[in-house]
């Protein structure tokens, strides 16, 4: 059982009660599965890493992975940092604090298997799904956002903002390439992405147990960024990340909210269907380390050359145009990206 | 392909262009509806938002209504949380 098949990515912060907790379950659970788990902490003060190299120690290296980062950095880097490590073919992502319990992931990996899917999503709304501690106005709250989500965006699940989800790995490396929004708006524009793109989602209730209730996690300016965030996911010109024209020039990603330092995402567009190359790309940690907490990260993600002469003859003369648009964009990463494919 | 916003504008363009015509009486619906129902059509966008809203609202009231309270959910991950910190315990790993 050397290269697991499943990589679970945890980012952790402050999570030093629930982590080995969230890590016992999921060995419970997912015994007989080959899997791995990779830790992706923020720099928590209250000593998560301790416990995780506890944990490391006790169900072994080749099991848990502790790939830490330097500051909070914000949940769509870590998981691209903590794709950047995986070797799993399909990554599943979730919570670390127990709000999200392992024993769904079984049902998740039976039914991706049974269907063939793309991604398969924990909802919440839906065949059985719920949520445990919410009083009356989150849960008006919540359905409410539900239902706008569903009118304005027609996403075809019934729990946008969910983040309890299992992938295949080159679908997420595309799919986090291209989405730029931050906090939980970024989940739901990789599966509004997703859904657009044409990939197949599947779905499984889940039950999520809030442990916070009592302690409103919901202010307004969640509900500010939400609304926002459902502006941008309607208004996108083209949502699906595989192009269906691939010799127009593609606009440069909008930024939704402007953190400090925040990462900019930047992809080339020209990707093909043979995704496995995708994951092979790199989405490079040595980048990351090179330059300073603060910085913008550019993560490219490059196809590598097809083997047929004929095609690439063709992509050769697809990427002259694609250069010369990207000259006055002056955009390295992506220059020298189109330029090897030229090569 | 197209955003979300354009397909909806069309959307609603289309059904503003049927109203028009029928409201400035291009094509002659209003001759064959009885006197008391062309205030209908006359104020068919007010009725139409206002039947979006009574949807809407019925649509939030319902979810919540049957909104799935998985109460066993948490008395099962309490039990799961005493037996796991339990053997985590013993191993150690915590304190």
């Amino acid at each position: 059982m050397d290269t697991p098949k499943y990589s679970i990515i945890l980012p952790t912060y402050n999570e030093k009660e629930n982590l080995p907790i969230c890590i016992w379950l999921i060995e419970k659970y997912l015994k007989g599965i080959s899997y791995e788990i990779i830790i992706v902490d923020d720099a928590s003060p209250d000593g998560t890493q301790d416990v995780a190299k506890l944990l490391e120690k006790e169900y072994g290296e080749n099991k848990i992975l502790i790939k830490p980062r330097a500051g909070k950095l914000g949940l769509g880097t870590a998981y691209s940092h903590g794709l950047s490590f995986a070797r799993g073919e399909f990554i599943i992502l979730m919570d670390a604090d127990l709000s999200h319990h392992p024993k769904f992931i079984p049902e998740m990996i039976a039914l991706q298997q049974k269907y063939k899917l793309d991604i398969v999503t924990g909802t919440r709304y839906k065949n059985g799904g719920g949520v445990s501690g919410w009083d009356l106005k989150r849960k008006t709250i919540s359905k409410g956002a539900n239902f706008l989500a569903q009118f304005l965006l027609n996403p075809g699940v019934s729990d946008l903002t969910g983040s309890f989800r299992l992938y295949k790995k080159e679908v997420l490396a595309t799919l986090i390439a291209e989405s730029v929004s931050k906090g939980y708006v970024f989940q739901m524009e990789m599966m509004f992405r997703a859904k657009k793109s044409g990939y197949r989602i599947g779905e499984v209730p889940i039950s999520f147990v809030d442990r916070f209730f009592g302690e409103s996690k919901l202010g307004s300016q969640e509900i500010v960024d939400y609304a926002k965030g459902l502006l941008y996911l309607f208004a996108i010109s083209d949502p699906a990340v595989i192009p269906k024209h691939e010799d127009v020039p593609v606009d440069p990603p909008k930024e939704v909210s402007t953190p400090a330092g925040p990462p900019i995402v930047k992809s080339n567009r020209k990707k093909n269907k043979k995704t496995e190359t995708v994951s092979e790309a790199v989405l490079d940690p040595t980048q990351e380390s090179q330059q300073g907490p603060g910085a913008s990260v550019t993560i490219t993600v490059c196809p590598t050359q097809e083997d047929d002469p004929s095609i690439s003859a063709a992509k050769a003369a697809k990427s002259k145009i694609k250069e010369e648009y990207f000259d006055d964009q002056n955009d390295d990463d992506t220059l020298a990206c189109v330029k090897s494919i030229e090569n | 392909m197209a955003s979300q916003l354009i397909i909806y504008s069309a959307h609603v363009v289309l059904l503003v262009l049927v109203w028009l015509l029928a409201y400035t009486e291009v094509v002659p619906v209003l001759s064959y509806i009885p006197e008391c129902a062309h205030c209908l059509v006359y104020y068919a966008p007010f009725f139409a938002v206002f039947f979006l809203g009574i949807y809407a609202a019925f649509n939030v009231i319902y979810g919540v209504a049957t909104f799935n309270d998985c109460a066993e959910a948490k008395v099962e991950l309490l039990q799961e949380i005493k037996q796991a910190r339990a053997e985590l315990k013993q191993k150690r790993i915590i304190d």
